[in-house]
């Protein structure tokens, strides 16, 4: 498992075997860069939040009727929620259930305590669509506010950089990484603030490329 | 040396020549009053700026390539000039090198003028591209390039404090502006961390200043002339010990000395210099060297226990004995910690006179790893003082860091 090189990390807890298996098979494929967790049960769930070994998901993707332990009779786990709540990863709900009372009073009670990312229907026949679709989307706010972030340290007027002194090589190389590692989940936005000090390219050789430039206009 | 320029619309450029062979490319706009927000921020409206720049370039370039520093040509040349980007890099950044691994690196420097720049240190630009010209180096060399984590670029490296360290060294020897108090108050406060702890290399300056002065300046371009072959899988303290052994060894033995010696030998020089053989800066002991004491002793029994005191690797802790013996002698004694085979904490006592002139140096590096270890200091009639110095040298591919060391230390007399 290469974790060095994964931008983003998800955790799909789905007790539904395959289903989990194609989740996770697509979402690594259709999201570039993303390493997947899952779980078929809570208690498998705990042991991918709670493993020092592993990366802390950036964003976990619930099922909400799930057994305990394998074999053991589905149901909601609020517990499984708070813990999720408690290391600060946001969440998307999913259930085939929506309608029944247990699964929407607990959709209520998230939504006032820790709103959910979204809440998707398994039975809706576009589900995957949407559940691909919030994921890029929150990974695009997330990198374009972190590279946001770091363009006004390095370069706006509130200095919070390690370096103490005048030469901005350290900072500008990491700023740089970033910007290239994140490319292609920055905003359009983000990219032409990012434009106003470097400019990314394709190599001959189709590596991408990032330099600073003289401003144009 | 000989300069042209180019005019390419209202991008202006200059080409800085060495020994008439092109070197540098300086780039900028003109900024006119007329201009966009951009123009305006970005141009350059005195022209004094870019000779400033030009001048820095060329002087600085030929000191680091000369016998001095000893850059060589290979390291250094390239068939087209280093662009160097003169724009605007917000109001702190005065300078920076840069490459991303594809292209080759490049320079760039602020168009700010000095009121509108925040950074107080406008107006020591020389001193800037001089930093940044010793990064420039570095990014040119094997070690950088294959550098295994090279994709980890910036602070994100761990071992990019070695390279800022470098550049730091070499600023601190020549630049004229530059106040290198804050450098040794970071490590002056806090000796005990590992020196490979902070990125931004001011642990680690004062080090590498001590041993290219030890070993003479071209030191800073040996560490990074270490075989292609070695250099992939070396981090930042291989390289620095390689280069030790390099300067250490010679053709009779290859019994040289590794880092460990040598970063001994430098803590103890920062609070007990040798009055006629330092290879420290004189305000390392001046201004900060009786800062790094952990403790004071002037009675005995004395101890430290377990939780008071720790050191993290290639860190160091100083125990000063003073005047509490009135003639006697006195046991010291050392708990090493359990590290397995290895012993990493590795001491020298050097006994001072009310001058503060050395009277004797003991090094001790014992030779159980686990245990009590014990050394008996007998003073002499002249002794104001003894220095104790304890590193931790757990440091190196195949062996595991040891941070955070509890260090446990007793003093008593010899009867007790």
């Amino acid at each position: 498992m290469e974790i060095l090189s994964q931008l983003f990390c998800l955790l799909v807890v789905e007790d539904n075997p395959g289903l989990n298996r194609d989740l996770k098979a697509l979402l690594e494929i259709e999201i570039p860069g993303t390493l997947v967790l899952s779980a078929l049960t809570v208690r498998e769930a705990f042991l991918n939040l709670d493993d020092p070994l592993l990366p802390k998901p950036d964003l976990a993707i619930l099922d909400l009727r799930l057994p305990e332990v394998p074999g053991a009779v589905k149901k909601i786990h609020p517990v499984l929620a708070k813990r999720v709540t408690e290391l600060g990863v946001p969440s998307i709900l999913m259930s085939g259930y929506l309608g029944s009372e247990d699964v929407e009073s607990f959709i209520r009670d998230r939504k006032l305590h820790d709103p959910p990312v979204k809440v998707i229907s398994k039975r809706d026949p576009d589900y995957f669509d949407q559940l691909q679709a919030t994921i890029r989307e929150f990974f695009i706010h997330k990198s374009s506010a972190a590279v946001e972030q770091q363009l006004s340290a390095v370069f706006g007027h509130s200095r919070s950089l390690a370096q103490p002194g005048s030469t901005g090589t350290a900072e500008i190389m990491s700023l740089q990484r970033q910007i290239l590692d994140y490319w292609d989940y920055l905003s359009e936005a983000t990219r032409t603030l990012a434009g106003k000090w470097f400019t990314v390219f394709e190599t001959v050789d189709g590596q991408r490329s990032i330099r600073l430039e003289l401003p144009r206009g | 040396m000989s300069n042209a320029i180019k005019m390419t619309g209202s991008q202006q450029r200059r080409v800085v020549s060495v020994n008439d062979r092109p070197v540098f490319e300086l780039q900028w706009t003109t900024r006119t009053g007329r201009g966009t927000e951009t123009e305006r921020r970005n141009g350059v409206s005195n022209e004094s700026l870019i000779e400033e720049y030009a001048y820095a370039l060329q002087k600085h370039f030929c000191l680091l390539t000369g016998p001095t520093f000893g850059w060589n040509e290979a390291e250094t040349s390239r068939h087209t000039p280093y662009p160097v980007l003169i724009r605007d890099l917000g109001p702190w950044i005065l300078g920076t090198a840069t490459t991303d691994g594809h292209q080759l690196p490049y320079l760039a420097f602020s168009c700010r003028n000095p009121e509108l720049s925040q950074n107080p240190g406008a107006g020591k630009r020389s001193d800037v591209v001089l930093h940044e010209l010793v990064h420039l180096f570095q990014f040119q060399t094997d070690t950088w390039r294959y550098w295994p984590l090279r994709n980890r670029w910036g602070t994100a490296d761990p071992n990019w404090w070695l390279h800022e360290a470098t550049a730091l060294a070499v600023e601190a020897e020549l630049a004229v502006h530059v106040s290198w108090y804050p450098w040794l108050w970071t490590w002056a406060t806090q000796p005990q961390r590992s020196l490979e702890s902070d990125a931004t290399g001011a642990m680690a300056a004062p080090f590498i200043q001590y041993l290219m002065r030890r070993f003479g300046r071209p030191f800073v371009a040996s560490i990074y002339r270490i075989s292609e072959s070695s250099a992939p899988t070396m981090r930042g303290t291989e390289l620095l010990d390689a280069a030790i052994r390099v300067q250490t060894t010679n053709s009779q033995s290859d019994d040289g000395s590794h880092l460990s010696d040598l970063f001994l030998d430098y803590c103890v020089e920062a609070v007990a210099p040798l009055p006629d053989q330092t290879f420290l800066d004189p305000s390392i002991t001046q201004i900060v060297g009786r800062r790094l004491m952990t403790a004071h002793v002037n009675e005995l029994p004395f101890e430290i226990s377990n939780s008071e005191s720790t050191i993290d690797h290639l860190g160091c802790r100083y125990i000063e004995i003073s005047r509490p013996l009135h003639g006697r002698r006195f046991k010291l004694e050392l708990i090493h910690p359990s590290t397995g085979e290895r012993c990493v904490l590795h001491t020298a006592v050097v006994e001072l006179d009310e001058h503060g002139k050395h009277l004797q140096k003991t090094y001790w590096a014992p030779d159980l790893c686990a245990g009590s270890l014990s050394l008996i200091l007998i003073p002499h009639e002249l002794t104001k003082s003894f220095i104790l110095t304890i590193v931790n040298i757990a440091y190196g591919s195949g062996w595991e860091r040891f941070d955070n060391l509890p260090l446990q230390l007793r003093m008593v007399t010899e009867e007790q």
